[in-house]
């Protein structure tokens, strides 16, 4: 048997897999203590699928929940497609928090909201911060409760793609980068597990405090940090949520309670030692 | 107790199910509500029974998410009927609002946690092409479909190719029938039309309380369709509580008569008498001369509650069914044909020009 599940906090999923390499794979990615055994005692959020399936050509793999659809995968690009598949689960079907597209990291009790289209360098900074000895709550979702406006963390391996895979190899030769695949919708992509300091802290709450707006600019010399009012950022915010529309009131009540409690910068960055330098001094 | 069917089971009886279900059971649980869109209702059905504080935290919490999502489609619906309601108020001729935006509109319990993809209207088929033609100015389109699907939807379906708004994305069926034209099987639908209710306020109408449950015994009973079935028989089992709530079961059964779909109609009866034992309903049906179709319900059963293997080979077997009740046999044998063949021309196209 080649089943799993993985026991993520807030979420856990069972995974009915056919597929040796992938569930080795994910053994390798996760600590023993989250990916283990499917436990009949134990209440799963969601089920995947991953099943061969012949399509008249090939017999590649089909993932998905039960009926639904979501990729059929090679074996080779079986990991990352596995890992989106876990972020589509979450990302359609937990309204019970408003979700952020944005990395969130904590030290001190200092916590950082690095929300930013693809492209800005949100997960290059993420990583860069985790090594740097931040506590990783998540490189994609800020979920935010609204009953108590805290983030609760989604700790999974960080996804690094094409040039920030270089990028993190080049600064921090001695970091392992795991399942490197190429070829994907997405380009190459690469993961780096979370430090062991988020993994112990996998179920720790961090209240809000700052958001950083990132924008990524290689002819920029010196970094510009510039504060942005609650306003845009609230709007800023309000884009970039996976669920804003669908919570509706409870939504709007939700962000504008999180920008009360924030201080929201934008952040033009080139050089990486400029942008540790500037965050340990806010 | 490790069960197969724990959404089923859930729905027949939801009060015993809460008592006795396993992490296990629950698990699978969510994932049939998942695939079927019915993780709202669990919700609101479970409020109705005051099973809420019984429920397990996660399922509690992922049928509260589903049920948020629910309310937000709800909001869409009647904001594009009211981007909608002036077209229609200048028409003079009716519009009636089918399925899923029907049930809403009139609030009923069935529209509870209710998802939908699309909007439904049923206009009558004199003015459906002017109705088609007035959508596209106001910005619906076609979308992207092969000729033969076109041609299909235009000269032997009930409907026209599903058109969507070019920004807000909404899709709208607009329908002259609720029955394919090319069918062998002619429905009379004048009834839907003659006794529409109107909602206050608009212009649009919907279909008496009969004939919703109508419909929707038509929809499941004669078609093709098995992916979507468990959904389909718990929204019928809601639209029957409203028939029997209006005590209009001999009216249904009257109304039936009149737009010749008595088979449809006792079949559902009789299944649902069947998997929610409604005691009271089988007797009814026992005093009945017509009876239902034994084949047909037999096969309807196995899809719902058979083991794998027999629920697979019922579903084939519906697929051929519905089909030929869908088609005439001269129509089926072309479409047979037809279809693979332009599947075949187009791959050839492709791969000529590539």
């Amino acid at each position: 048997m080649t089943d799993f599940a993985v026991h993520l906090h807030p979420f856990s999923v069972a995974v009915n897999n056919h597929c040796r390499a992938l569930a080795q794979a994910v053994h390798a990615l996760y600590p023993s203590a989250i990916v283990r055994k499917i436990d009949t005692a134990h209440l799963y959020d969601f089920t995947l699928d991953v099943k061969r399936r012949f399509t008249g050509r090939s017999w590649p793999f089909h993932v998905s929940a039960g009926q639904q659809h979501f990729r059929m995968s090679e074996q080779k690009q079986l990991v990352p497609i596995f890992e989106w598949g876990i972020n589509w689960c979450v990302a359609s079907y937990q309204h019970q928090y408003l979700a952020i597209h944005a990395a969130v990291l904590e030290r001190d009790g200092k916590t950082l909201v690095l929300p930013a289209p693809p492209g800005a360098g949100k997960s290059t900074l993420c990583a860069v911060l985790m090594l740097e000895g931040w506590r990783l709550l998540s490189d994609e979702m800020c979920l935010i409760a609204p009953d108590s406006g805290n983030i609760i963390p989604c700790v999974r391996p960080v996804s690094l793609k094409n040039r920030s895979l270089q990028l993190i190899k080049q600064w921090y030769p001695a970091v392992t980068l795991q399942q490197i695949t190429a070829g994907t919708p997405k380009g190459t992509v690469g993961f780096l597990a979370p430090s062991p300091q988020s993994w112990q802290q996998y179920q720790q709450v961090a209240a809000p405090c700052i958001v950083i707006f990132p924008q990524y600019d290689a002819a920029r010399i010196i970094l510009h940090l510039s504060e942005v009012s609650k306003a845009d950022a609230f709007m800023h915010l309000a884009q970039n949520s996976f669920n804003y529309a669908v919570l509706a009131e409870q939504g709007f009540n939700c962000l504008a309670d999180f920008i009360s409690r924030i201080t929201a910068y934008r952040m033009e960055y080139a050089d990486i030692e400029q942008v540790l330098a500037a965050l340990d001094a806010l | 107790m490790m069960k197969q069917k724990p959404l089923l089971q859930f729905f027949q009886e939801p009060a015993v199910f809460t008592g006795i279900a396993s992490a296990a059971d629950w698990t699978l649980l969510l994932q049939q509500a998942r695939e079927q869109g019915l993780l709202a209702r669990l919700y609101y059905v479970a409020r109705r029974h005051q099973l809420l504080p019984k429920l397990p935290e996660k399922v509690l919490q992922h049928s509260l998410s589903g049920a948020k999502y629910a309310a937000k489609q709800q909001h869409s619906l009647f904001f594009e009927l009211q981007l909608l309601e002036p077209l229609f108020q200048r028409a003079g001729h009716p519009c009636v609002l089918l399925k899923g935006a029907a049930y809403r509109a009139a609030a009923l319990p069935v529209s509870y946690g209710r998802l939908f993809a699309d909007i439904d209207l049923l206009v009558p088929a004199e003015v459906f092409r002017q109705t088609r033609d007035a959508l596209l100015l106001q910005g619906f389109h076609e979308g992207q479909i092969s000729d033969y699907d076109r041609q299909y939807y235009l000269n032997w379906s009930h409907q026209n190719p599903p058109l969507q708004h070019y920004q807000r994305g909404t899709v709208l069926d607009l329908h002259h029938h609720i029955f394919p034209v090319a069918a062998t099987k002619q429905i009379n639908i004048a009834p839907v039309f003659e006794q529409a209710v109107p909602l206050a306020g608009s212009a649009f109408s919907i279909p008496c309380t009969e004939h919703l449950f109508i419909h929707a015994a038509v929809h499941l009973f004669y078609q093709e369709e098995t992916h979507k079935l468990l959904k389909e028989i718990i929204d019928l089992n809601a639209l029957l509580d409203d028939v029997v709530q209006k005590q209009a079961l001999a009216a249904l059964l009257e109304q039936a008569d009149r737009m010749q779909t008595v088979s449809a109609v006792l079949n559902a009866l009789y299944v649902l008498a069947e998997i929610f034992r409604h005691q009271s309903l089988q007797i009814f049906l026992q005093e009945q001369q017509q009876k239902q179709d034994k084949f047909t319900c037999l096969l309807m059963l196995s899809m719902l509650r058979g083991r794998a293997a027999t629920a697979w080979l019922a579903r084939q077997c519906w697929f051929v069914r519905g089909h030929f009740l869908k088609m005439r046999w001269s129509v089926l044998l072309y479409h047979s044909l037809a279809k693979p063949g332009s599947r075949l021309r187009n791959w050839l196209k492709t791969v000529t020009s590539g």
